[in-house]
């Protein structure tokens, strides 16, 4: 198919498909290097701080949490909707790009997805311990017992557990079929003796057939037409855990797209921030190029502006509705006792990645991965200063409180972000960061040489 | 018992590939199977193949999820243990809705994930026969047939085809059963 | 390749007989109202706000696409950029609803007669007073005709000249626009069709109003593309092209039909009187039609262009648009009706006859400003590749 030569390379360089496969298995054949080790000691150390502080909180109870009358959401439910929204990039690249055919998602889908997987395990920490009767977990699933009872499907925490589930199962599935015909290329590539039979058993088989090639994409197509939807549905879902209650602040009917386009937003950014490291530490700046930070760049900034709209129509709306206690809620955020969290939460959200619209810092990859760090921790105020500053002060003045946390919860926090990058890591030395397939796939119609060849 | 015998041949490029496709069409030659390090455009016109039915299953199983869904849900709420959750009626079809479509989407998901791989004899532990290690690096394998006519004649005749389309590494095998159904 | 489009006398009767119609139902519509012309001025509001709203989707179309660095649709760009050229038009007919405000013409929003001691309209009177409304409308529509004036001019001097200066200009316009949009297009949503029901409010309303814009257009820009097409005028439309405007038909419904259940579920759930009301007055007064408007808008695209080949057959494709263009009339029936006419309204001749009239109006303009210009933009960049178009999926 022509391609206008005005188009940006998306694969830089004098490559071919033995190249390719080289460049990308590189770092799984050889050894990890010295900022592998480092990160991976260091986000191992958080890991083992979260866990042990998990386990105390297991142990001894939820009274070591600082939440209470009447806050009685704090640190984990945002930890909970931050992790759960920034797995969204994941499924966002791997389905919603494929079905706009935006070729440039070929080098970070793999990345992307595994990282939806890692954050959502990472979620689902929260809703389990936070429950305090741990062992009693199954509670929340539906299964026939003897007190006869069900679970509440009129309840949006239960909806939750569905909608989670079946996220981390389908992003699985979707991460895993892409991943196949990739893991047969280490199966056939890598020399290392003990890692060849695990590939050749992870691989299932995958022979490169057309028959088989023509049912994987016929596959792929329909998964990423489901899994778009249930990206939409999953934050929504998580939205409706806010919005379904009656409290100002809470109860919004903007909340479910509002929510997934902060998800979208906020998952870039984590992607940015994974792949600038990435593409630098293991070589890979030729297909992992400027274009597609840039293109990134742009849903950063067309969702972070829906998430500054959103903003101001819930600031407008609470004026226009006459409700004082809307009124209130709103002006309480941004002159109360948690008005710092409110203004930053802000000036990383809506300020910063209005600097986007300018083409050079757009394509510069160091003011992107300033922003992205600047982004994750806006959106995380951004559910700091929902879930809490719309418990700490709604109807009732009498009840009015505020909320600290205490160190159990900040550990459990680090603690999720040291699984995370452990994980993370984990996967970039075993299986490979880019799609392998994929990208040969797209390279004689991104390829300067090619193009020119071809044209 | 001896296996039948079929040519394997390489090609280093997509387009050298789909061109020779053409021509060994047009030549009558049976064509067993193709492999290749990522999905060729065309091929599957090109082999004749008729699109898939997994979305077919992926309907099925979709249309069942819901079904089981809201059919749980309703039963639960409305004949098994009907509870007054905040005023809303028992068959509260707005509560309903966000599990049903996730039922809906995980069983579409799985149904079409097992169908794609047990109708691909894909699993794990699946020890398929691997015809050369560099498909899955750079290579486009084509599997030639000789529709039973071992002949030498016939052998140097499909070999002399594939020569001039310009593959490589023209070989006479016979160290597997390849199967029609896979 | 130079393909001009010839508004012919074939095309111009049918529109002629539809604007008739029109006519005829507007002077019917005053003459058989019994509520100080009341008949007359909700629905001729509703459909001015339908069809600048159908208008204004076709700019929002094309700047999405440029900012996408998208090229499959320059074939058919020059159709939805005709479609936002209606807008001085639709300018013209919302000054008509704002005359009728300052003269006291007609009751369509009630804070412009709020009853003493109504202290929800009270609080809102610093936004909801005439004036104010009146700046802002004007606002609205004064930047929207700007911005499409400005798309229109730069695209047709790229017609004369394929200096990619004028290509880059039009990723300015589009960003300009995309934003302008973004806010007004809430608010216009707010003040042309929330604020008749002035003691309600909901913060998804706008964006639920943007959806329905979304779909509207895009059947609009389906249907002109097919009838087009079916006279032999755009013979590198292809199939390709199709399916990617059937998708977004299919996709666009189901966000609508997202957002329409998130208002409802939230509203239902929290069971907010000063909430409820608003949908306890369609559910009792409007039953039939607020089953049929979720009904419709969701389950004849879903069902009809669920699969592949659906969206690649142009009867199907056909279809489906006018049923969805209908279906979200009746979106805007009961997102008007209600709070302005209340019992009194109804669906007859004269509602169906005066939105012929305005249909005919709109492609009476659509296919003026189609003649003028080129009916491919040769010139552009990525057309080449939108005109070899197909794909590996």
């Amino acid at each position: 198919m022509y391609v206008s030569p005005i188009r940006e390379s998306l694969i830089q360089g004098n490559k071919d498909y033995k190249k390719i496969t080289d460049d990308i298995t590189a770092p799984v054949s050889q050894k990890p290097t010295i900022f592998w080790f480092i990160g991976f000691t260091v986000s191992s150390i958080a890991a083992v701080i979260g866990i042990f502080a998990m386990s105390m909180t297991i142990w001894k109870g939820i009274g070591l949490w600082g939440v209470n009358r009447t806050i009685g959401w704090g640190w984990s439910i945002t930890n909970l909707v931050w992790w759960i929204g920034i797995g969204h990039a994941g499924t966002f690249i791997s389905a919603i790009l494929l079905l706009f055919r935006q070729k440039w998602r070929t080098s970070i889908n793999r990345s992307a997805e595994a990282m939806t997987i890692f954050a959502v395990m990472c979620a689902g920490v929260f809703p389990l311990i936070h429950m305090g009767r741990l062992p009693l977990g199954y509670f929340i699933m539906p299964y026939p017992n003897t007190r006869g009872l069900w679970v509440n499907f009129n309840s949006p925490l239960l909806w939750d557990v569905f909608a989670i589930s079946t996220y981390f199962l389908v992003s699985l599935l979707f991460w895993y079929m892409g991943l196949l015909p990739d893991i047969a290329t280490l199966r056939d590539k890598v020399k290392i003796k003990i890692l060849k039979p695990v590939y050749r058993f992870l691989s299932f088989g995958w022979t490169g057939s057309a028959r088989h090639w023509s049912r994987h994409e016929s596959m792929s197509l329909i998964l990423a037409g489901l899994a778009a939807p249930l990206v939409l549905s999953v934050h929504s879902i998580v939205s409706f855990d806010f919005a379904t209650s009656v409290i100002p602040g809470w109860h919004t009917t903007i909340f479910p797209p509002y929510f997934v386009s902060g998800a979208v937003f906020s998952g870039f950014a984590m992607v940015l921030t994974l792949m600038i490291v990435a593409r630098k530490t293991m070589n890979l700046t030729e297909y992992i190029t400027v274009n597609h930070i840039e293109s990134m760049n742009k849903i950063i900034i067309a969702t972070g502006s829906i998430v500054g709209i959103a903003y101001i129509t819930e600031l407008f709306m609470a004026w226009y509705s006459g409700v004082i206690y809307e009124r209130f809620a709103f002006y309480n955020r941004a002159l109360g006792p948690y008005a710092w969290a409110y203004w930053i939460m802000m000036s990383c959200n809506v300020i910063s990645p209005q600097l986007l619209w300018f083409r050079k810092l757009r394509r510069s990859v160091i003011f992107t991965f300033v922003l992205s760090i600047f982004i994750n921790i806006g959106m995380w105020f951004e559910r700091f200063v929902i879930v809490v500053t719309s418990l700490h002060r709604d109807y009732l003045p009498s009840s009015w409180s505020m909320y600290k946390p205490t160190i159990f919860e900040i550990a459990i926090f680090v603690g999720t972000l040291g699984i995370f990058f452990s994980l993370f890591l984990l996967f970039v030395r075993f299986f490979p960061v880019i799609a392998i397939s994929e990208v040969k796939s797209i390279l004689k119609s991104s390829n300067k040489k090619h193009l020119d060849k071809h044209n | 018992m001896a296996q039948p015998k079929y040519i394997k041949a390489y090609y280093d490029y997509d387009e050298k590939l789909v061109g020779s496709l053409k021509v060994l069409k047009e030549k009558g030659i049976e064509i067993l199977d193709v492999l290749t390090p990522f999905p060729v455009h065309g091929l599957d016109k090109l082999l004749g193949y008729r699109r898939s039915w997994i979305a077919r299953v992926g309907f099925i199983g979709g249309a069942i999820g819901a079904a089981c869904g809201l059919g749980f849900q309703a039963w639960v709420f409305v004949k098994d243990y009907p509870l007054n959750i905040g005023g809303k009626p028992f068959f509260s079809l707005p509560s309903f809705i966000p599990v049903t479509f996730e039922m809906t989407v995980l069983f579409a998901a799985f149904a079409m994930v097992f169908a794609f791989l047990i109708r691909s004899k894909m699993g794990p532990g699946a020890h398929p026969f691997i015809h050369d290690e560099k498909i899955t690096d750079d290579r486009f394998v084509v599997l030639v047939g000789l529709k039973g006519n071992t002949s030498d004649k016939n052998i140097e005749g499909v070999k002399s085809v594939l020569n001039g389309t310009g593959a490589r590494g023209i070989t006479l095998k016979a160290d597997v059963e390849l199967s029609k159904n896979y | 390749m130079n393909t001009k489009f010839n508004f012919t006398i074939r095309y111009k009767i049918p529109l002629l007989i539809l604007i008739v119609i029109g006519l005829a139902s507007v002077v019917a519509s005053l003459f058989f109202s019994h509520d100080h012309g009341m008949r007359f001025w909700t629905n001729f509001h509703m459909n001015t706000v339908y069809i600048i709203f159908i208008s204004l989707a076709g700019m929002v179309f094309l700047a999405i696409h440029s900012l996408g660095t998208s090229g499959w649709q320059t074939s058919i760009q020059r159709i939805p950029e005709a479609m936002a050229m209606f807008l001085p038009v639709g300018l013209a007919l919302m000054l008509i609803v704002l005359i009728g405000m300052w003269f006291n013409l007609h009751h369509i929003f009630h804070w412009t007669h709020p009853e003493p001691g109504d202290t929800i309209l009270e609080l809102k009177k610093a936004y909801l007073n005439i004036p104010f409304f009146s700046i802002r409308t004007l606002f609205y529509l004064g930047g929207w005709i700007f911005l499409t004036r400005w798309w229109r001019n730069n695209s047709l001097r790229q017609d004369a000249n394929a200096d990619l200066k004028y290509f880059r200009k039009t990723n300015t316009i589009a960003g300009i626009f995309i934003v302008f949009f973004a806010i007004t297009s809430s608010m216009a949503a707010w003040d042309w069709l929330m604020s008749i029901d002035p003691h309600w409010f909901s913060t998804l309303y706008g964006w639920y109003v943007f959806s329905g814009l979304l779909v509207s257009g895009t059947a609009m820009i389906i249907l002109i593309v097919l009838v087009l097409r079916a006279s032999g005028y755009m013979p590198h439309v292809n199939k390709e092209h199709l399916h990617d405007l059937g998708k977004y038909l299919f996709a666009f419904s189901i966000l609508w039909a997202y957002l329409w259940f998130s208002q409802y579920m939230l509203i239902w759930y929290g069971n907010i009187p000063e909430e409820t009301v608003y949908f306890v007055e369609r559910l009792e007064g409007f039953n039939t039609l607020f089953f049929i408007n979720v009904g419709v808008n969701f389950f004849v695209p879903f069902l009809a262009l669920m699969t592949r080949n659906s969206k690649r057959i142009p009867i199907v494709l056909a279809f489906t648009a006018v049923v969805v263009l209908a279906g979200h009339w009746i979106d805007f029936y009961l997102m008007v009706m209600p709070g302005s006419a209340g019992a009194s309204s109804k669906i007859g001749f004269i509602e169906i006859g005066m939105t012929l009239g305005y249909l005919g109006l709109f492609l009476w303009i659509v296919f003026r400003v189609l003649a003028k210009a080129n009916l491919v933009p040769e010139n552009h960049p990525f057309f080449k590749e939108s005109l070899e178009y197909h794909t590996n999926y």
